[in-house]
């Protein structure tokens, strides 16, 4: 705002020094105009006559040209040799000889002797032959007249008139340069005034404004530097509360999702401890326990896994290894456990499948997706694993027959702690990050993992890797 | 007094309902929403142990259903959502009230006896036929200021018929509220019991207690 109210003023004071020299151009080009008429008037009083040059201009008695405080001055040179031929009183000593000679008038500034400032113009030209007198009675004397000779007549006038009107003028642009600068200077007072109650009612606002709500910001009368910074603000609080809402969220699910097996141990303690029980009951309790203990653990080691994935702190190594061989020993350490679920992997692997990531990695998240859809095939059929190369990306897939999914569910699968209905009947065993850990794995590696139903009761995970150039 | 336990985690769901039967409570057991819906349908639970995140249909979803139906059972919700927002939400769905995991099991054991003297409105956990004192919450037995001893099918049948003094409770009733399918209950299981607590509870030149209404049932209640 003040940036404006100056450059406004800047803006004035060019504006108000090129109209005063415009004003000054214009009025000393009409000077000159004028007194180039003048000269021209003058000149036509130049004669050659009798082979001599000689100014009629005494004969006139022109009232400037007599000695005054404002008189001005004419000149009369003759060009050949710079002789000078005749002056009005008093103007010759202090009128400079003109040195280029031309028909085409110059002008030029001119200092008299009593300090007033001046203009002067002068141009050449050949004085006009006098006729003799036909009622002279007296035949001319026999002179050898000749040609008449270039001369350059000089004219100087003071321009104390256009100075004066010059001060004028500048008097008044100063008048209205004040005048406006005043007005600015109001303006922004008043603007800047309402300005700083504004910022100051949102500096208030913005006090009172407590961590557990975030209100929207609403500023009466606020100007439109003021709103755009309340629109902004407005902005920042939208998405801080939703980044909130989604850490409540998580928080909440976090805080679900321990308190589950931590309420069974509880319970299982406390029910051994209601009456005495035999060893045996004791020892069950114990297992109960450390199963509860174990899947605590589990949730805890995948949210610090992800905590480290968050913070950057788990960097992908770059290595060549060979996918076929990698899921070679997946299979033989998967099978017993698919085995135990009741479950078959079919496996179909192209060999050589040549790629560069990170092993341990890419082992992390087959393991997890084996797991899921070990643990969630719903009807018949096996769970089908396929990996081959195509057009440079290793392509690999995890499939499993599934139900159909709820609208959006598909979506949702790797959001962090969500779980389908179905899964709900693994509660204390699965939290619902493996998914999320295992997409932001991929993407540390610059792999991409999505998800799909290609078709009804099929539902696959695909795994892309960049392929070994 | 019958209780059904509706929890789909094991670690949970087996101490609670070992805590229930060992205070005297018949209770079944659910580890999905639609198996509880299913156990709902065909029983007169006095008490419903629902947890809010199940598998198949939810205990919210369950829960409405239950009230939708008409369903007078009390139920007590357990989740780890603590938030007031999520209690108000369960309240009011129909619970009667609400517990967050983790939780002691004797605060839940209270909360169900609460929650029966509710549904049979003796607010005070000593019901007092006469004579015969019945401590609820003690689990004892007092006759003119002896004490008497019990099993716990025999406390649960004096409990339920106390809880219903006065009245004549058939018994199909008894069989509800007292037995839960683990109990073998034969044909003539609650006569057997009636009289096996008649003759602990009932004194020679004393007014008698507990009364037969032929092809009734029973009652608890002193003679005028």
């Amino acid at each position: 705002m003040l940036g404006t109210g100056g450059g406004a003023l800047l803006v004035l004071a060019i504006c108000g020094w090129l109209l005063d020299r415009m004003l000054a151009r214009s009025l000393q080009v009409d000077f000159d105009a004028r007194l180039l008429d003048e000269a021209r008037t003058i000149a036509t009083l130049i004669e050659f006559e009798e082979g001599e040059v000689h100014s009629a201009m005494a004969d006139h008695e022109f009232p400037q040209f007599q000695p005054s405080p404002r008189s001005a001055a004419w000149q009369i040179w003759r060009t050949a040799d710079n002789r000078l031929l005749g002056s009005s009183a008093g103007s010759a000593p202090s009128m400079p000889q003109p040195t280029v000679a031309s028909t085409t008038p110059a002008f030029g500034d001119q200092a008299f002797d009593d300090g007033r400032p001046g203009r002067r113009v002068w141009f050449t030209l050949v004085p006009v032959i006098e006729p003799p007198d036909p009622e002279d009675d007296e035949p001319p004397e026999t002179v050898e007249a000749g040609e008449p000779p270039e001369v350059t007549l000089v004219l100087a006038r003071d321009t104390l008139d256009l100075q004066a009107i010059q001060a004028k003028v500048r008097r008044m642009l100063g008048l209205v340069f004040a005048v406006m600068t005043a007005l600015i200077l109001a303006t922004l007072l008043v603007v800047t005034r309402r300005t700083l109650a504004s910022l100051r009612e949102l500096a208030s606002t913005l006090n009172r404004i407590d961590s557990r709500e975030l209100p929207t910001l609403e500023i009466a009368g606020g100007t439109t530097e003021v709103q755009t910074v309340v629109d902004r603000l407005n902005g920042l609080i939208g998405r801080l509360k939703l980044a909130m809402q989604k850490e409540r969220e998580f928080t909440a699910n976090v805080a679900h999702e321990l308190r589950t097996p931590l309420a069974g141990m509880r319970s299982q303690i406390e029910v051994a401890l209601l009456s005495p029980r035999d060893p045996a009951a004791y020892v069950e309790t114990l297992r109960r326990c450390a199963e509860a203990n174990a899947q605590t653990e589990a949730i805890v080691t995948e949210l610090l896994r992800l905590a480290r994935i968050d913070a950057g702190l788990e960097v992908a190594r770059c290595e060549e290894f060979r996918l076929d061989k990698l899921l070679e020993d997946i299979a033989r350490e998967f099978s017993p456990i698919a085995r135990t679920a009741g479950r078959t992997v079919a496996w179909q692997v192209d060999a050589p499948l040549n790629i560069v990531s990170d092993e341990g990695k890419v082992r992390v998240i087959v393991l997890n997706l084996l797991s899921n859809a070990v643990e969630y095939s719903q009807g018949p059929g096996p769970v089908e694993v396929s990996a081959a190369c195509e057009n440079g990306v290793a392509r690999l897939v995890v499939a499993n027959p599934c139900k159909p999914f709820a609208n959006g569910d598909l979506d949702r699968i790797f959001n962090r702690l969500w779980r389908g209905d179905e899964a709900r009947g693994a509660t204390g065993v699965h939290a619902g990050l493996g998914l999320a850990i295992c997409r932001e794995l991929a993407h540390s590696m610059r792999a991409t993992l999505t998800a799909s139903c290609p078709r009804p009761g099929r539902f696959e995970i695909r795994l892309e890797l960049p392929e070994k150039k | 007094m019958r209780v059904l336990v509706v929890e789909d985690y094991t670690l949970i769901r087996e101490p609670l309902v070992q805590a229930l039967r060992e205070h005297g409570f018949a209770v079944d057991a659910a580890a999905n929403g639609r198996d509880g819906g299913e156990l709902i349908a065909v029983n007169d639970y006095d008490v419903i142990v629902l947890d809010w995140m199940l598998p198949e249909v939810s205990g919210l979803a369950l829960l409405k259903d239950l009230r939708r139906r008409n369903c007078q059972s009390a139920v007590l919700l357990l989740t780890a959502r603590d938030e007031i927002t999520d209690r108000v939400t369960g309240l009011e769905a129909g619970a009667d009230d609400y517990l967050v995991k983790p939780f002691a099991v004797a605060e839940l054991l209270a909360r169900v006896k609460s929650l029966v003297r509710r549904r049979y409105q003796s607010p005070d956990p000593v019901i007092r036929v006469g004579e015969l004192e019945v401590d609820t919450t003690a689990r004892r037995v007092q006759v003119d200021g002896a004490e008497v001893s019990l099993t716990a099918r025999e406390f649960a049948l004096l409990e339920y018929l106390a809880s219903r003094k006065g009245a004549i409770v058939s018994r199909q009733e008894i069989e509800e509220h007292v037995y839960d399918f683990r109990s073998e209950a034969t044909s003539n299981v609650v006569d057997v019991y009636i009289g096996y607590v008649r003759r602990k509870i009932e004194r020679d030149g004393q007014p008698r207690l507990i009364h037969t209404h032929r092809g009734q049932g029973y009652s608890l209640r002193v003679e005028p």
